[in-house]
């Protein structure tokens, strides 16, 4: 065996030496192996150096192994360049990103690399002037990805450099979830601005005089007071929301006497009818208990029944039926209302998304309620099904999983 | 209501674009009781085509509404600026890097934040309307 070859894994050590502080007069000139060989460097030739030299390289070959180990097992893309600017580590996920195999470039300048990629590029900005950076950061739109990367100057113990650094983080789900909280707030300042605008401007014409007649003095009152409402239902459902999206609503279940707590729900909801609605209970013989948060699946029956009222004419009808089914247990609330068009199927439990229909937005409304009522089922383990078609009436069903124990509070 | 009587008859024609019915009932209220007539439309398109058909002097328009927006009206308006004088109120729930950008778009829009009061609203309107053009 040639000892170029038994020495090969020091060669590529060589820029590590860098990092001990020790290997000052080795880093600017890798020893050229071949010449070994070639007999044109006086080596030491007896068995013991051999040995010797065998078992440092052994050493050092799985350190490096043991280093590209770690750093291939980041979930940020590495690369490392020793003082000189040559490159000393890749990881697997920089390669990737760079389109460039570790086999071609380790050990090469940095400027002998190619690659067109938007991080390879921010390197070259800055390798050269990196001492004096320390640090530089930056996002990068790469591809579909929003990258945080971060290049900076590798200090050694005795406070000198030693190389640079560049570490990419994907952040595309954090930037994700940046620009859901900005719309989030943003959608939260509309819907409650909605109604405060509505309080003050018939406030002021109360105030002002200018509404004389007994009619829409009538008329003006009741708008203030709904939509004092308004805005009181809409501030519970958004904090139900954030608290549900932060996982820090806790459900406090128990078990529960499924027929009075429908009866109750039914019978508040019917003695809110305005528009002489005919309102319909229908439950089976057996009604099972369930073991459920009743105050969360209140809100989830009465944003239900409300969105029911809402949509359904004068003098149409409403019906709460609840059955056992197998395993499951199936509360539904129908409608005789507008229905729900084919466009808006998809989107109702979509947070703050309203209807673009005229008919929809006659009645005042947020948003909020299916999308509450479909996390609060879901956090039930249940779900919540939509049957409808537009000027047909409504059938959301809530579907509810049975048999967690029969014993009643 | 004498002091309302004494509006009546004015020139000047208002169009209200905003898809909350309470909104447009009480602007219409405010600018009919001012002498002022009122021209109301519930969304972007329809606000576009009324503007058409009934030469306004002042377009007061929501931003967020169905089919089109406020913005997306403003734009369309653009043309129209250049024929004759309008003004342009638009009322929004928060003033954003988005309605800067879009102020700078559309540079003659005054933009009024909500909760608007009606009292407010005559007065930028009968500033413009008694402002030698």
């Amino acid at each position: 065996m040639k000892i170029s070859e038994i020495l090969k894994p020091l060669s590529e050590m060589i820029p590590v030496a860098d990092f001990t502080g020790k290997g000052e007069k080795s880093r600017h000139a890798p020893v050229d192996l071949q010449l070994i060989d070639k007999g044109k460097i006086n080596s030491e030739s007896s068995e013991e150096t051999i040995s010797r030299l065998r078992l440092t390289n052994r050493l050092l070959a799985y350190n490096v192994s043991k280093f590209e180990t770690v750093i291939d097992n980041l979930n940020d893309g590495v690369i490392i360049l020793d003082s000189s600017n040559r490159v000393l580590a890749i990881n697997h996920i920089m390669e990737q990103l760079l389109s460039l195999k570790r086999d071609e470039i380790k050990g090469k300048h940095i400027k002998e690399c190619i690659s067109r990629n938007k991080i390879f590029t921010f390197i070259m900005e800055h390798y050269e002037s990196i001492d004096k950076l320390v640090e530089k950061t930056a996002d990068l739109n790469v591809g579909l990805s929003n990258l945080r990367v971060s290049y900076k100057t590798l200090i050694r113990g005795d406070g000198n450099s030693c190389g640079s650094l560049l570490i990419a983080k994907d952040i595309t789900s954090q930037k994700l979830a940046e620009q859901a909280k900005v719309e989030f707030l943003s959608h939260v300042s509309h819907e409650l601005k909605t109604p405060i605008n509505t309080i003050k401007g018939y406030t002021e014409m109360l105030v002002k005089g200018e509404v004389s007649n007994r009619e829409t003095l009538l008329e003006f009152y009741n708008t203030v007071n709904e939509e004092a409402d308004r805005l009181a239902s809409l501030i519970n459902n958004l904090l139900n929301l954030s608290k549900i999206e932060m996982g820090s609503l806790a459900l406090s279940k128990s078990m529960t006497r499924t027929k009075e707590f429908l009866e109750n729900i039914f019978k508040m909801a019917a003695s809110q009818d305005k528009k002489n609605i005919h309102y319909e209970l229908i439950l089976s013989e057996k009604i099972p208990p369930l073991n459920i948060d009743k105050e969360l699946m209140k809100t989830v029956l009465i944003n239900l029944i409300g969105n029911a009222a809402k949509y359904t004419p004068e003098g149409g009808r409403i019906t709460l039926r609840a059955e056992e089914s197998g395993d499951k247990f199936m509360m539904h609330v129908i409608d005789t209302g507008i229905g729900i068009s084919e466009e808006d199927m998809p989107h109702v439990f979509e947070k703050f998304y309203r209807s673009s229909d005229e008919q929809v937005r006659k009645k005042t409304g947020h948003g909020l309620g299916l999308a509450i009522a479909n996390q609060i089922v879901d956090l039930h383990n249940g779900e919540i099904k939509v049957i409808s078609k537009k000027g047909d009436g409504s059938q959301f069903s809530i579907v509810l999983p049975i048999g967690e124990g029969y014993f009643l509070e | 209501m004498s002091n309302i009587n004494n509006f009546v008859g004015k020139n000047g024609k208002i169009l209200i674009v905003d898809d909350e019915p309470y909104n447009t009932r009480v602007l219409k209220l405010k600018f009919e009781n001012a002498g002022y007539k009122v021209v109301t439309a519930s969304n972007g398109l329809d606000g576009l085509n009324k503007f058409k058909m009934e030469y306004p002097d002042v377009v007061i328009t929501d931003i967020r509404m169905p089919v089109m927006t406020g913005w997306e009206m403003c734009l369309s308006l653009k043309e129209s600026m250049k024929e004759r004088r309008f003004l342009i109120i638009v009322i929004t729930a928060t003033i954003d890097n988005t309605e800067r950008l879009w102020v700078n778009e559309i540079n003659n829009a005054n933009l009024v934040e909500k909760p608007i009061s009606p009292n407010y609203l005559l007065t930028l309107v009968e500033d413009y309307l008694n402002e030698p053009a």
